[in-house]
């Protein structure tokens, strides 16, 4: 902190992000001065602390004595404490009030199931105190009209307090070795936590997804449906509405997820097409729009797994499973169209 | 043993028996936040503390006493500056300390308002 920003312009207020110290609890809180929140209430005893003075100051509010004070607390930005460890550090994060503690506490207490990440942050000093203005540039240092001398006095010992030690060839070198480390740090995690979503996902997805799939495999050659099925049909696939029919039928939202599965349309009808084709039964034309007719129910036992694997929500499954089996029906005769229009010049 | 300390029991906020019920009493001077009124005990001290709290000594609402076992370090700062002692009452050998937290043995109700809280060396 120099002593030029201090004479800045404006009194525009700004965000500030409240960092944990080094012992500290929590993962940071940012402090955002919108919706009439304008008090930083400093619950620490004997007045204003330097860190409620500090958020203050940064945010254009005024920082408040909360034991000698009442404030309503849709008007409380923060609450800052100097908490032991039981009272202090539950009731605030009770009442959803962002706390920030200058001790290094942690939930404890009995009101500990209130003291979560996303309204409690601990063993702030000054140093943790962040701004973070919506125009990138740091916000003028700007004491608030209204505070009285004790409140200027608390600002003048919040700024020494802010002043950085040592500087100079020494920072600079550290500097160095810091960003080397928040590199390394950042790369170390991004791993990490791949290798953890993969792992979660091979347990959580892709495993039962295997037993499954075997459940339904077993199911289908067992009685033998899918063979079945493809027996039937394979006498009209040798004309290309037959082929329409069979890419329908495959299709049909409640035959394929069992026809997936095993792929016996596929199995029994391509090879006797391509054994026709082979022999000069049937024009070569066939192939392209056979290939389509009997693929019409790829991947429809896969849907919901697929669509599991995109981290998508039950509800999401719920309709985007018969969303795409209905779509199916309507995609694979299209396909086998398709397919025997471009194979006229075979 | 003469008080090191001698307060009045002002009012007790409505989850102060849930509280007690689960061992701990919260003790804040006169006045405090809104928001700390339905944990606490508030109480009116005569004065400052004349004497740190340790190990040994005697806490005594009302009728009732506890023996203070262990005392966390910034708890004497808090009964200075706040009049804020909280107080684990029999919380077992291996519970943590917090640093604000005296932890004492011997069961404590509800205080009436009126009562007088003490605190002196052990006899």
């Amino acid at each position: 902190m120099t002593g030029t920003e201090i004479e800045t312009t404006g009194t525009e207020t700004g965000a500030v992000f409240v960092r944990p110290g080094s012992g500290g609890w929590g993962n940071g809180l940012l402090l955002d001065p919108a919706n009439g929140k304008d008090v930083v209430l400093s619950v620490t005893g004997g007045g204003i602390h330097p860190v409620a003075a500090r958020i203050a100051e940064l945010t254009g509010t005024t920082a408040v004595d909360g034991f000698t004070t009442s404030i309503p607390d849709e008007k409380v930005l923060a609450a800052v404490i100097n908490c032991g460890g039981t009272a202090r550090i539950g009731v605030y994060p009770r009442k959803r009030i962002p706390t920030v503690d200058i001790y290094p506490g942690g939930p404890g207490g009995p009101l500990a199931e209130f003291i979560t990440e996303d309204i409690f942050v601990s063993d702030v000093g000054v140093k943790q105190i962040e701004p973070r203005a919506s125009d990138g540039s740091t916000p003028a240092a700007a004491p608030v009209a209204d505070e009285g001398p004790t409140a200027a006095e608390r600002l003048a010992a919040a700024k020494a307090a802010a002043a950085p030690v040592g500087g100079g060839a020494f920072a600079r070198v550290s500097g160095v070795f810091v960003r080397f480390g928040e590199i390394v740090g950042s790369i170390v995690n991004t791993f990490l936590a791949s290798g953890r979503q993969t792992v979660q996902l091979v347990l959580t997805t892709i495993l039962p997804f295997m037993a499954y799939v075997s459940l339904l495999l077993g199911i289908v050659n067992y009685t033998g449906v899918a063979k079945w099925i493809a027996t039937v049909l394979s006498p009209i696939a040798t004309n290309p509405v037959g082929l329409i029919v069979i890419g329908i039928i495959g299709a049909l939202p409640f035959l394929s997820p069992i026809l997936g599965p095993g792929a016996a349309i596929a199995q029994v009808i391509g090879t006797l097409m391509g054994s026709q084709i082979a022999i000069g039964a049937l024009p070569v034309q066939y192939a392209l729009p056979t290939l389509f007719a009997i693929n019409g129910q790829v991947g429809c036992d896969f849907i919901p797994v697929g669509l599991a694997l995109g981290e998508a929500k039950p509800e999401t499954v719920a309709v985007g499973t018969p969303a795409v089996l209905l779509s199916r029906l309507i995609t694979a005769p299209t396909a086998v169209i398709i397919a025997y229009l471009v194979s006229f010049g075979l | 043993m003469t008080p090191y300390y001698e307060s009045t029991i002002l009012r007790s906020g409505e989850e102060t028996a849930d509280l007690l019920a689960g061992g701990v009493l919260i003790l804040y001077a006169d006045p405090i936040p809104d928001a700390l009124e339905s944990v606490s005990v508030v109480h009116s001290p005569s004065g400052p503390p004349a004497a740190k709290m340790e190990p040994g000594h005697v806490l005594t609402v009302g009728d009732q006493q506890v023996r203070l076992v262990r005392v966390g370090e910034i708890a004497n700062d808090n009964l200075a500056s706040l009049g804020h002692v909280v107080v684990y009452l029999d919380p077992g050998e291996d519970a943590a300390l917090l640093p604000g937290a005296v932890h004492a043995s011997g069961p404590l109700g509800v205080p009436a308002a009126g009562a007088t809280l003490t605190l002196a060396a052990g006899s």
